[in-house]
């Protein structure tokens, strides 16, 4: 008799019970004599102790890149990699980049048409009041037509 | 605690209720009790014994010391509201924009790099405060103060020889008209003790001036001041103790600072300290770090090693 294996109930969502940062590492490369490393230096200086401490979950190094743009790349649980160069972006705007590469999840950018997206596609769409048969309490309760 | 005029004049009001009853039928809070005692013995001209706190006594002393001060003669109390001075009008406005504020900055905006520029200002500055200081005229307190902005050139001319008896500096000009240039323009006396005239083709024994000592703190202090005025350059407090020489307090002049790397801030940055998930590499990662940090590396090596294959490159 061939062992069966256990038919999956429901399937795991991100954020449905628990969840997982996508961002696993973040890179932050700078330039100490080029100036358009100077908002990415001081961003390292002032803001980066706050935004460790803020995101234990994500590792984070920081090494020099002598002669080449400031960049911060982000490494992802999906194994993809995210790099956004920050060149003479001011401290404030360093620390959006940031931010922006945590949220990610490291999936391509996909245009998004809807407003709610789902994992198992209707193939009849989702209901609408204006199309169709009329609904009536008497049809949905089972009592007869009058 | 800053007080609440309004509730306390609303309090006065209810106590003031109470007061002219005249007897004491109501229950009231022992702080109620003692600011109507108070107010009952201001309305009886009683002597004040009671303050409410050391603050209200300081205002009391400041108030009774206002009251000690002279009216001044043309003093003219005013009548009316149109009568006060007026802050903040227009015409106010007007009146104080037509003063423009013209801040002079004690060191220049614009800093000397040159090192002979720098060389010329220091030497230029040792001349004014000997001069300034050995004059019998003049401050001796802020010797670097009232200086000349236009020097003559004639400074860079003038040598220095110390007395071998006393120590004390003096200052030795290569003729008459230098000197007196040199006075007309610092406003010092001429007949100043310590100052020699020699010929210039003349070499003095005691070695350049930049090996002199900065004993005399006075003049140390005015030296550095002076210089730094000369030259834009900041010199730091540290640097200032450690300077004894004028040739010290040019070194300190013309070597630039050395840039802080972000790496050196960082590991001094205490509150990195105790992040676990952060690391701070010194140095460029290189694909070779990378693969150290994945562990490949030395498979690459062995497999490098297996083939003949240089590890390093050629």
């Amino acid at each position: 008799m061939p062992v069966a294996a256990i038919r999956a109930v429901s399937k795991g969502q991100n954020g449905v019970g628990a969840f997982i940062l996508q961002c696993k590492r973040l890179d932050f490369h700078y330039c100490d004599w080029a100036g358009s490393s100077k908002g990415m230096n001081a961003f390292l200086k002032h803001d980066l102790p706050t935004f460790a401490r803020a995101n234990p979950s994500i590792e984070i190094t920081v090494s020099p890149r002598p002669r080449r743009h400031p960049v911060i790349r982000g490494h992802y649980i999906n194994g993809r990699e995210r790099v956004i160069c920050v060149r003479n972006l001011e401290k404030a705007q360093v620390q959006q980049k940031a931010e922006i590469l945590k949220n990610a999840n490291g999936e391509k950018v996909k245009r998004v048409n809807k407003p709610v997206g789902s994992l198992n596609e209707s193939v009849r769409g989702v209901w609408d009041p204006y199309r169709g048969g009329a609904v009536s309490v008497r049809d949905v309760l089972g009592l007869p037509k009058r | 605690m800053r007080p609440l005029l309004q509730a306390v004049a609303a309090f006065d009001t209810l106590l003031s209720g109470f007061s002219r009853q005249g007897h004491r039928n109501y229950s009231i809070c022992r702080q109620c009790h003692e600011r109507l005692q108070l107010r009952a013995r201001r309305t009886s001209h009683a002597p004040r014994r009671v303050a409410f706190s050391s603050l209200s006594a300081k205002r009391n002393n400041a108030a009774e010391a206002t009251d000690q001060l002279e009216t001044p003669d043309d003093y003219l109390p005013a009548e009316t509201g149109e009568s006060l001075e007026w802050i903040g009008s227009k015409e106010w406005l007007e009146a104080r924009d037509a003063k423009p504020i013209r801040h002079k900055p004690f060191l220049p905006v614009k800093k000397l790099t040159k090192p002979q520029d720098i060389f010329r200002a220091l030497h230029r500055s040792l001349v004014e405060i000997y001069a300034r200081a050995s004059s019998t005229q003049g401050s001796q307190k802020h010797l670097w103060r009232d200086t000349a902005p236009n020097a003559p050139d004639e400074t860079q001319l003038v040598r220095f020889k110390v007395e071998p008896s006393s120590g004390k500096v003096v200052l030795v000009f290569p003729d008459r008209e230098a000197k007196a240039r040199l006075c007309d323009a610092l406003g010092a006396q001429m007949s100043g003790a310590s100052w020699t005239i020699e010929e210039s083709s003349r070499e003095t024994q005691e070695g350049h001036w930049a090996s002199l000592t900065l004993g005399d703190v006075a003049t140390k202090f005015a030296i550095i001041k002076r210089s730094m005025q000369l030259t834009g350059i900041r010199i730091s407090d540290a640097t200032i103790n450690s300077c004894s020489t004028p040739q010290s307090l040019l070194a300190a002049l013309t070597t630039t600072p050395k840039d802080i790397k972000v790496v050196d801030s960082l590991a001094e940055d205490r509150r990195l300290k105790g992040l676990d998930n952060v690391t701070i590499y010194g140095q460029r990662l290189t694909a070779m770090d990378k693969d150290q940090q994945l562990g490949r590396w030395k498979v690459i090596e062995q497999e490098l090693e297996r083939r003949g294959l240089p590890i390093f490159g050629s």
